[in-house]
């Protein structure tokens, strides 16, 4: 007798109505078994993490598989992928399991009730109904990656709700005649009823879902984007670390001249919400447009686990996991490159036409694409100053040694240096090297790429004060001690410098542009308030509406709105409108998106730019 | 106080050999000879499997107040001369012509052949008027008592029994099919198992899905016990058996069929499903794993 015959047996009785092997059976063997309710627990726990867990790791992997680009890029990884997301699936299923079923038992406890299977069925339905909403949920944020993976994944929803309805109510059944020695009274609804109400369920709730999707989908990029002869030049400065509060004091003290003339001049300075999340988040959504799941940027870090080519983001519950393995050789750390981010910067859109475009430091995007004009990464000068390799940090080429000299000679002037050594002592260098003196390269190397290439749109993000506050936070970190985080005296000398530094910029390059944006965040400073932005907006020869703005903050995207109404390119339905207090240039065209940004991963100076992250106090 | 289970099967088994001869007419009364064969194949030493089965489904399910329990026990006991009345007739000359049975001489060796015809149709018969009288007597809400009546019936017809023992003549030293192996065993012997499980179960008015559950059982461990008599009658010396040795040379069996530790693998792994079939009524379907464990040892109880 071989295996194989036992096989062919055993497979014969079964379609004799013999041995079954069905999930109820599995976990209502423990009904039975005459172990101690604790250990009949301990079983069925084990048992229904794996039923649950495997199967969750397999529609996991091919939602993230879908979401950060695996499956078109790099589908090897999804196996590796799978292996790393069974254990903490299997262990998260069995504790939430645990955890119902010792809510399950309490009621039993303490209601002395009966009614086990209605207990268990009111349970395993709302598990299921939760699965159901949840799976949902995350297929339209798969849909915009990949239309045919959401496809699968809702097709998969009723099955998948379907094996959580029976193994939870199995599992809850079968510890519920364990404990009370009870057997179950009547069946409460029919299996099949719960399934059609399942599936019919999942199926309106998808529908409604992929209509939704499909309308907020971006469609294919169209190649070239035509530009309207009535844009015009667009300046966008990002200023992090500022108080809206500091801005408005500064202005109304007449100490910022050109900024208080813009607003004399038909400027307007609107609120801007500040959600939560990282600034890289933040930022990418001011440059693009769009709401963080869907630029991708969802995090300042990565992970690379174990035999994938593709790093996945650090941030939810699955960034903690992915985070603990990086303790062990399973996972390393990276930094989130520009190859996350998947929707277009307003100056690669502008660019997209031939247009030229100068863009320097704004978050998310090293390694640098190359375009037509400048373009400098973000974390460029902390990156050359640690002598890495050129490779993706700006272009063209003849940039690099701009920079360079601009690393070598600007230094701060001797009161805000002597400022920064009274309040800081020996952090104040660190401060000085990491902090202020970058911004005053970024500005001077974004001042010349300006005045040499008259870009459509140009870029500038200072992140000076921001990580000064980082720096001076880290520094008293110290339990017990309160957070620094630059205030007090020396917060307004540096804002004042940073301001001061900006309306130098605006006044030397304003006549070049007939647009400016200016986005002020007060990023990392300590929180004050209602934590909101401001943006200024100016037109030239277009005044805005001077009424007093509503104190609800705009989204972070009207900034690459009004951007790219003002330079005259389409407008894109995926985007939220420019702000309603000026006027803006009918767009030549309008479009359904602008497509979503499809770039190889690049791991490119990825250490180098991860240990800058950490030492500027993001990680 | 709670009792072992396995002390509770050896309990129900003696009620039921205690109960078996007042249920039957007395040797003295007319025709003798009948009666007497009646009671000699009824009362012989055994395992009374099949009415444990029936009392232990019924107070698993139940349990029954004592009037009651007394007519499942007439129940019980029904199954088991039926069960007699199968032995009677294999044992006969025509079919196995067997010389020993429980370690005595088989009934138509003692009685001789008309005899044992007769007692075997007495035997059949009076399970039939004990069904249908106790059937009546218990008021059930969801079956009748001829529900009860054609449940026992149908075991023992063509479809049953009898169909099983058919096949089982037709096939001897004919090549077999798994197919047709299962068709003797599930109605040879699987038949009346189920039927003692569900008769238990309707006597004490079970709910449909908890008949269902205990038939499953059955019907497993039907098939569980074949296979471990299969075993046995390899493994096993006459005196163990109490029956001839080797009976089922000429005959395609389990063991046969996928050597002794194959036969032994699946007879475990059935009456693993078995018990499965049980579980959701808890402890107090011990006993029936209790008397699952009996058919895999392969022992008494």
């Amino acid at each position: 007798m071989t295996d194989r015959e036992l096989d062919s047996v055993r497979s014969e009785l079964r379609s004799l109505g013999y041995l079954d092997d069905s999930v109820e059976r599995y976990l209502l063997q423990d009904a039975l078994r005459p172990e101690r309710p604790g250990e009949a627990l301990r079983h069925l726990t084990i048992k229904v993490g794996t039923l649950l867990g495997i199967p969750a790791a397999g529609l996991g992997v091919l939602a993230l598989g879908a979401l950060h680009g695996h499956l078109q890029a790099a589908p090897f990884d999804l196996v590796p992928l799978f292996v790393h997301l069974a254990l903490p699936l299997v262990v998260g299923c069995g504790l939430g399991f645990a955890l119902l079923a010792s809510g399950v038992v309490l009621l039993l406890r303490l209601t002395h009730a009966r009614r086990i299977e209605a207990v268990s069925f009111a349970v395993a339905t709302l598990a299921a109904v939760v699965v159901v909403l949840l799976a949902v949920d995350s297929a339209r944020e798969v849909f915009a990656a990949s239309r045919w993976a959401a496809a699968l994944l809702l097709a998969a929803v009723p099955a998948a709700a379907w094996g959580l309805f029976k193994v939870v109510h199995g599992g809850l059944l079968t510890l519920a005649i364990r404990l009370t020695d009870l057997p179950p009274e009547r069946p409460h609804a029919s299996g099949r009823r719960v399934l059609v109400a399942l599936v019919g369920g999942t199926l309106v709730l998808s529908a409604l879902a992929l209509l939704d999707a499909g309308r907020a989908a971006a469609p294919a990029a169209p190649s070239n984007l035509p530009s309207s002869s009535a844009g015009g030049r667009v300046l966008l400065l990002g200023v992090d670390g500022v108080l809206a509060d500091e801005l408005e004091f500064l202005v109304a003290a007449g100490e910022l001249e050109t900024l208080g003339g813009l607003l004399e001049d038909g400027g307007v300075l609107l609120p801007l919400e500040r959600p939560d999340g990282p600034p890289a988040s933040y930022w990418a959504s001011a440059a693009t447009g769009v709401e963080p799941p869907q630029h991708g940027l969802t995090a300042l870090d990565a992970y690379l686990p174990l035999g994938l080519s593709r790093p996945l983001p650090g941030d939810g519950w699955l960034g903690r996991w992915w985070a603990l393995l990086a303790t062990t050789p399973l996972a390393e750390h990276r930094p989130v490159l520009a190859a996350s981010r998947r929707a277009h910067a307003v100056w690669e859109l502008a660019g997209r036409g031939g247009l030229p475009v100068v863009s320097v430091g704004w978050w998310g995007t090293f390694p640098i694409e190359p375009q037509a004009g400048v373009i400098v990464a973000h974390g460029a000068l902390q990156l050359l100053a640690e002598n890495r390799p050129d490779d993706g940090i700006a272009h063209p080429p003849a940039v690099l040694s701009a920079l360079r000299d601009a690393v070598a000679t600007e230094r701060l002037e001797p009161p805000l240096a002597r400022a920064l050594d009274v309040t800081f002592g020996a952090a104040a260098q660190e401060i000085a090297r990491k902090a202020l003196e970058p911004d005053l390269a970024y500005r001077e190397v974004f001042r010349a790429a300006v005045a040499r290439h008259r870009p459509r749109v140009a870029a500038l993000y200072l992140a000076g004060l921001d990580v000064a506050a980082g720096l001076d936070a880290r520094r008293h970190r110290a339990p017990g001690e309160a957070s620094g985080a630059l205030h007090g005296a020396v917060a307004g000398e540096l804002v004042r410098w940073q301001l001061e530094g900006v309306e130098a910029l605006l006044g030397e390059t304003i006549d070049d542009f007939d647009t400016v944006l200016l986005v002020v965040d007060p990023g990392r400073r300590p929180d004050v308030g209602r934590r909101q932005g401001r943006l200024l907006v100016w037109r030239r020869a277009a005044p805005c509406a001077t009424r007093e703005a509503s104190a609800d903050g705009l989204a972070p995207g009207v900034v690459a709105s009004a951007a790219l109404r003002a330079a005259g390119l389409p407008q894109s339905r995926e985007l939220p409108p420019p702000p309603a207090a000026c006027a803006w240039p009918d767009p030549p065209t309008e479009v359904a998106g602008f497509g979503s940004r499809q770039r190889e991963s690049s791991e490119v100076g990825g250490d180098q730019y991860l240990e800058q992250l950490q030492s500027l106090g993001y990680l | 106080m709670r009792v072992e289970p396995k002390s509770q099967l050896r309990g129900l088994a003696a009620e039921v050999d205690e109960r078996l001869p007042e249920l039957l007419p007395p040797a003295s009364a007319r025709p003798e000879t009948v009666h007497e064969a009646m009671l000699y194949a009824a009362t012989g030493p055994g395992k009374r499997l099949r009415p444990v089965l029936t009392l232990t489904v019924a107070e698993m399910l139940g349990p029954p107040s004592a009037r009651r329990r007394r007519r499942v026990l007439d129940l019980a006991c029904a199954v088991e001369l039926v069960h007699a009345c199968s032995l009677v007739l294999d044992d006969m000359p025509m079919m196995d012509d067997a010389r020993l049975r429980r370690g005595r001489e088989t009934t138509h060796r003692v009685y001789g052949d008309d005899v044992a015809v007769l007692a075997s149709f007495g035997l059949l018969n009076r399970a039939y008027s004990l069904v249908a009288e106790r059937a009546h007597q218990l008021t059930l809400s969801r079956y009748t008592a001829e529900d009860l009546l054609h449940l026992l019936t149908e075991a023992v017809g063509s479809h049953g029994l009898v169909g099983g023992q058919a096949l089982d003549l037709e096939s001897r030293n004919r090549p077999l099919d798994l197919d047709t192996l299962e068709y003797i065993h599930s109605h040879k012997t699987g038949a009346l198992f189920t039927a003692a499980a569900e008769l238990g179960a309707m006597a004490v008015d079970a709910r449909r899905r908890d008949l269902a559950a205990v038939g499953r059982y059955a019907k497993n461990l039907g098939l569980a016990f074949q296979i471990a008599d299969d075993l046995l009658d390899v493994l096993s010396t006459v005196e163990e058996t109490g029956k001839d040795g080797h009976q089922d040379d000429d005959k395609l069996t389990f063991v046969k069929l996928l050597g002794e530790r194959g036969a032994e693998t699946l007879c475990g792994e059935l009456l693993d499903f078995a018990v499965d079939s049980v579980a959701p009524f808890g402890r107090r379907a011990e006993p029936l794993r209790a008397l699952a464990e009996v058919v895999r040892r392969r022992g008494r109880l």
